[in-house]
């Protein structure tokens, strides 16, 4: 039979604080649910000039192909509590780890960094680079 | 639903900690709790063929009774009751994964007409074929006693932290917890801590590599360059780590918060000084189910040992998805898992660690490359240029930028593959075992963590566009 593995010793030492942990993270999900639930839904997003997922119509059909719950998804992440707020948080947890992997702004910071590197680079690939930038800006 | 979705934390687990922990009571309650919690999980994502795992946990419930039943007295019986519940059951996968690829493969080389079924691949097949095969061999075996309740098998192969990725946990390993579970404070604690950091190495590592990789390797390969090559599968190959390897994480540590071991699944793979060790290392729970399930009973190290071989890693490619480049790579593991036995491990072992470890991932890092393109002219252009064959420039200024922007996030998560966490743990655990007043500092420590932990993921999931799970293809 299967030999018994050495146990990982677990990083709480304390019940009561390993039982707080849990309870903290419940309370903070419970919070925000009641809250998503109180909140009046926004329509429309100013800070991205786009009308926010509204809450789905039920239909059999669309809940056997997979878009009705699809679309709670997407409409409960754009009418999530403190949604500006969190974006703010993102977008500067973002600068911080990489100036790539924001999403909708990549473009623009490819003309940035083309700046910043121009040092012996030559004007030609900076102007490609801003080029081909500004198409993507334009599509 | 992903583990990495504001709807699973913010509604799914509110209500299936609130029920499981306040309202069940006994054992009874708390199993029924996860098992509607869990096809509840699984029909939000895949509404239409939870009948399939139904019926596949059904199957193999019947089966193994009659295997049981008749493993004394009529041995060819209860043989033959395995052959026919695998079967079906490996018959549903072949069905739903594989018959398009055999059919149009057979249709190319033979101008044949076989009409494709076009089924989307239901989610977790993979995974849940093989736990339910492992049960039934395992009371075959006689080393798991049979269920006699339906429900608690379906709760088995149904439970949501492992039910749709993994790990792909043995019968035995959770067959005593189906029905009497131990719970601590200390392992709940541990367990949400674990979630916790499970979904930081998903929103914030595995999707930021994934960005970087996406915008190389996903392009125009005509543009790309050499150094571009490089740095997109290098962040892939941290993209599927940090992606994979955050699952299994994010299913552990709530297997523990329900009172549930669930094997570990990854051992550092990315610090492996072989293919042969990278492999031991790497989706544990799918080589051991390989090599308990297929591999011994092949023969094992005895007979035969290449074909064996060459069985388990042609599979093994083929478990990934049904197309050519995943059997590409198998076969390509194979090969050098084969060399390795022969001579390659012994001169591997004189040669300085450094090298040691450059080879592994040298390997492992190519592998990735026929993972990635499941495309073959992509594929074969993609290696032309990673070794600089046809011709593309060198360098350009995207590839400087790209670096220079995420030099610190590279350096970060390589380090962070590596068991620096485990040292960090060591001293932890010892300095919170120093004294009374310590060790509450230190838990205290922890739920702060948490807390911040869970604070910025939420800022990351609210912000990102960009959230696949890669083993959800599988």
């Amino acid at each position: 039979m299967d030999k018994p593995k050495p146990k990982k010793r677990p990083l709480f030492r304390n019940n009561n604080m390993g039982v707080m942990l849990l309870m903290s993270f419940l309370l903070i999900i419970t919070i925000m649910f009641l809250l998503s639930i109180v909140l009046p839904d926004k329509k429309i997003s100013e800070r991205e000039n786009r009308t926010l997922t509204p809450f789905p119509k039920f239909s059999v059909s669309s809940y056997f192909s997979g878009d009705f719950n699809r679309q709670i998804d997407d409409h409960y992440s754009d009418t999530f509590p403190f949604r500006d707020f969190f974006l703010n948080v993102n977008d500067k947890l973002t600068k911080l780890t990489s100036q790539f992997s924001s999403g909708s702004d990549d473009s623009i910071v490819v003309i940035q960094t083309g700046e910043r590197d121009l040092g012996g680079e030559g004007f030609d690939d900076y102007e490609k680079a801003q080029a081909e930038a500004e198409g993507e800006v334009n599509d | 639903m992903v583990f990495s979705s504001l709807v699973f934390i913010y509604i799914f687990l509110t209500f299936t900690f609130i029920l499981y922990f306040f309202a069940a009571k006994s054992i009874r309650q708390k199993n029924a709790v996860l098992l509607v919690m869990s096809l509840f999980f699984y029909a939000w994502g895949e509404p239409k063929w939870i009948i399939l795992m139904l019926i596949s946990t059904a199957v193999e419930y019947y089966g193994a009774i009659m295997v049981d039943e008749y493993k004394e007295e009529r041995p060819e019986i209860a043989k033959a009751a395995l052959a026919v519940s695998v079967s079906v059951s490996l018959g549903f996968l072949f069905i739903f994964k594989y018959f398009d690829f055999f059919a149009f493969n057979f249709n190319q080389t033979f101008n044949t007409n076989i009409s494709l079924l076009g089924f989307t691949l239901p989610i977790g097949i993979s995974f849940y074929t093989f736990q339910t095969i492992t049960y039934i061999v395992d009371v075959y075996r006689g080393k798991a006693e049979v269920q006699h309740s339906y429900p608690r098998l379906l709760l088995y192969v149904s439970m949501f932290p492992q039910l749709i990725a993994g790990p792909i946990v043995k019968y035995v390993d959770v067959e005593k917890q189906l029905t009497a579970r131990t719970s601590s404070g200390r392992k709940v604690g541990d367990g949400a801590f674990r979630f916790l950091v499970g979904l930081s190495k998903k929103a914030i590592f595995a999707n930021v590599a994934g960005e970087i990789a996406k915008q190389f390797l996903d392009g125009n390969l005509k543009e790309l360059s050499v150094v571009g090559a490089w740095m997109g599968i290098l962040a892939y190959t941290l993209q599927i780590y940090y992606d994979f390897s955050a699952y299994s994480d994010m299913a552990i540590g709530l297997g523990k918060i329900f009172g549930f071991d669930y094997p570990e699944n990854f051992n550092y793979p990315y610090i492996s000084k072989s293919i042969t060790e990278f492999w031991k290392r790497w989706h544990i729970s799918l080589t051991t189910f390989f090599r308990e399930y297929l591999y011994i009973p092949l023969g094992g190290n005895r007979k035969h040992h290449v074909i064996n071989l060459l069985i388990v890693w042609a599979l093994t490619g083929l478990w990934h998805g049904a197309a050519w480049n995943f059997i590409l790579w198998g076969l390509y593991y194979y090969l050098i898992i084969v060399l390795e036995r022969l001579f390659l491990g012994n001169v591997l072992e004189r040669c300085p660690k450094v090298l040691q470890h450059i080879y592994t991932m040298f390997l492992v890092i190519i592998g990735w490359g026929f993972f990635y393109f499941d495309d073959m002219e992509r594929l074969k252009s993609f290696f032309w240029i990673m070794f600089g064959i046809n011709g593309n420039p060198f360098a350009n200024i995207t590839d400087k930028s790209v670096f220079i922007n995420h030099i610190l996030f590279f350096a970060v998560a390589i380090i962070a593959a590596t068991p620096v966490s485990k040292i960090i743990r060591k001293y932890f655990t010892k300095l919170s075992a120093k004294s009374s007043t310590m060790s509450y500092v230190c838990d205290a420590a922890l739920i702060l963590t948490g807390v911040f932990l869970l604070f910025i993921n939420t800022a990351a999931l609210v912000g990102s566009t960009y959230n696949p799970f890669l083993y959800f293809r599988f």
